[in-house]
């Protein structure tokens, strides 16, 4: 056997252009019906064309082995057929032919009729996997029968009786080698087009499921600022992530005060949102009842107990102030303690030693009272703001106080708008790590 | 001082183990956040499952702890309190000192100065 490794690097060269029209294929907008399978008439005449052209190619280039034409002009009508049914095979190859006619190369009968079952032949095979993914095993079996076919058809099939035994295995070689590989890695890169056209479809939904989750979430809000007789209210709340575990609120209540809540569930992202919602919801519908501090808290930590999976946990302080005397009623269940900014000063209250909500039953929650001063502003915020990490380094409760502490401030607007600064600031090129929110409620009485 | 086995290390936390007048032991160094807690709820799982009921936290060299780290170590402790058993702290600094007070943590476990202390409290 005479092994030309010349002839092997020719038809190489025709399977490195079957990859170029592979890629080609996958990167033009043409390429989403590889995805969808929804093929228009356009699409298929597409195919057909592509399919056409590379016959021709095929057989610009192919080879003579002894008496034989030896060539990979076949594959142009099977990807046709393959990626877009029997029409697309069948038309590529008559187009092929066309071409082949009009560059002056003429087609025997036998040809004509591997050219045409070849491209019908991808077709049936595109029938088959209709929805499924082109499987590799499958092209191999696709290559193997096209070879066959080229073998055995007609005056110029492969005959061992005029053919010496080297000559024909070398013909196999020729013949089944290049077209096997032409068609896996063609049908390789569609595939991999396949997926990776899946993967950013479904990551695409999840995002704008996010997203909207985000609005609904953030919708869900009150608004950011809030007068009402002599209290003036700020609040914002910057989820790290799409949607967070943070919560704020506040509401008028009918005996004339002001209900306020800002909460922290363990955890970030959508467990965290949605165990955030329903405690919003929770400490809502137990408002209705009473205003109660420590009653609210302990339906929150009822319910946690009761429904949680027994990890999550929330800190929270909830309460309610009185716009008429400043009288502040609130319970704080494991949070930050507040901060109280007032004309001499800002301080931040001790904690109260309750634990948050969900961790354990029958906890008896205390509450606290206080009176802002006119012009004071009681500040609440989560960990998102006193655990801001710049490294390893935290922002800390303490820097919260003594930055609060060297400038006046005179509206809860401009101390949630500083806080936020604070911890951009602080976090500089950092990634925010938590949820960060801030509820700053003032008291100015008419004098 | 008796150094246990090194049972889990990254850049960021370092847990090792080991046995003291039958106590089991947990060196727990660096940072417990929302990235290295899931590894810590493995390690301390694996104790807590392997049936030990009285576990000692050295928290010496602990610099931070969130509140994914406080929901591992009391995720710990529901297990063992329903067995009859306790966890201990010791040395905790004052960074995660102030968490623990913040959320009323401090309440649910015995801290102790050091693990003789925490010892005696198992002893009795």
């Amino acid at each position: 056997m005479v092994f030309e490794l010349e002839r092997l690097v020719d038809l190489c060269d025709g399977v490195a252009v079957l990859c170029l029209i592979a890629y080609f294929l996958t990167r033009t907008r043409y390429a989403s019906v590889f995805v969808t399978r929804n093929f228009s008439p356009f699409s298929v005449l597409f195919m057909t064309l592509i399919g056409g052209i590379f016959y021709l190619y095929g057989i610009l280039t192919g080879v003579e082995i002894g008496p034989y034409f030896i060539s990979i002009q076949v594959l142009g009508p099977v990807i046709a057929g393959l990626i877009s049914g029997i029409a697309g095979g069948f038309l590529a190859g008559v187009l092929g032919m066309l071409l082949q006619t009009a560059t002056g190369n003429p087609i025997e009968p036998a040809a004509c009729l591997i050219t045409l079952l070849s491209g019908i032949i991808g077709g049936i095979f595109w029938q088959i996997n209709r929805n499924n993914i082109v499987r590799i095993p499958h092209v191999f079996f696709l290559g193997c029968l096209i070879g066959i076919i080229q073998f055995s058809i007609g005056e110029t099939g492969i005959r061992p009786e005029i053919l010496e035994p080297g000559e024909i295995l070398e013909g196999i070689l020729d013949i089944f080698l290049p077209t096997i590989a032409g068609l896996v890695i063609f049908v390789f890169i569609i595939n991999n087009l396949r997926t990776e056209a899946e993967n950013t479809r479904r990551s695409y939904k999840i995002e704008g499921e996010l997203q909207a989750a985000r609005q609904i979430q953030l919708d869900s809000l009150p608004g950011q600022t809030f007068t009402w007789k002599s209290l003036n209210l700020a609040a914002s709340l910057i989820p790290v992530s799409y949607i967070g575990g943070d919560l704020y609120d506040y509401r008028k209540l009918e005996d004339g005060s002001l209900y306020f809540a800002l909460g922290d569930v363990s955890g970030k992202g959508v467990p965290a949102a949605l165990l955030m919602s329903s405690t919003r919801m929770i400490l809502r519908s137990r408002l209705r009842e009473t205003k109660n501090p420590c009653a609210l808290v302990s339906e929150v930590n009822r319910s946690f107990l009761e429904d949680g999976d027994n990890k999550q946990f929330l800190t929270l302080i909830t309460g309610h102030i009185c716009p008429d005397t400043g009288e502040v009623t609130f319970c704080n269940a494991g949070h930050p303690p507040p901060f109280i900014i007032s004309r001499s000063g800002t301080y931040g209250l001790e904690p109260d030693g309750n634990l948050p909500a969900g961790i354990m039953e029958d906890e008896e929650y205390i509450s606290r009272k206080l009176t802002l001063k006119p012009g004071d502003i009681l500040t609440i915020v989560s960990d998102g703001v006193t655990e801001a990490e710049r490294g390893e380094e935290l922002y800390g409760f303490e820097q919260v106080v003594q930055r609060l502490n060297e400038k006046p401030f005179f509206k809860p607007e401009d101390v949630v708008k500083f806080l936020n600064k604070e911890v951009r600031q602080w976090t500089g090129d950092n990634p925010q790590s938590d949820d960060c929110t801030i509820l700053a409620i003032g008291y100015y009485p008419e004098q | 001082m008796i150094t246990g086995e090194h049972i889990f290390m990254d850049s960021n936390l370092e847990i090792t183990d080991r046995i003291q007048a039958g106590i089991i032991i947990l060196d727990i160094s660096g940072r417990v956040d929302a990235a290295t807690s899931s590894k810590m709820e493995e390690e301390l799982g694996k104790k807590v499952d392997s049936g030990a009921i009285n576990i000692i936290l050295n928290l010496k060299d602990l610099s931070y702890i969130s509140s994914s780290g406080l929901r591992v170590i009391l995720a710990s402790l529901k297990k063992v309190k329903s067995s009859g058993g306790k966890i201990a702290l010791v040395s905790l600094q004052p960074g995660p000192a102030e968490v623990f007070k913040m959320t009323g943590f401090d309440r649910l476990f015995p801290i102790c100065d050091t693990i003789d202390g925490a010892l005696e409290l198992f002893q009795v």
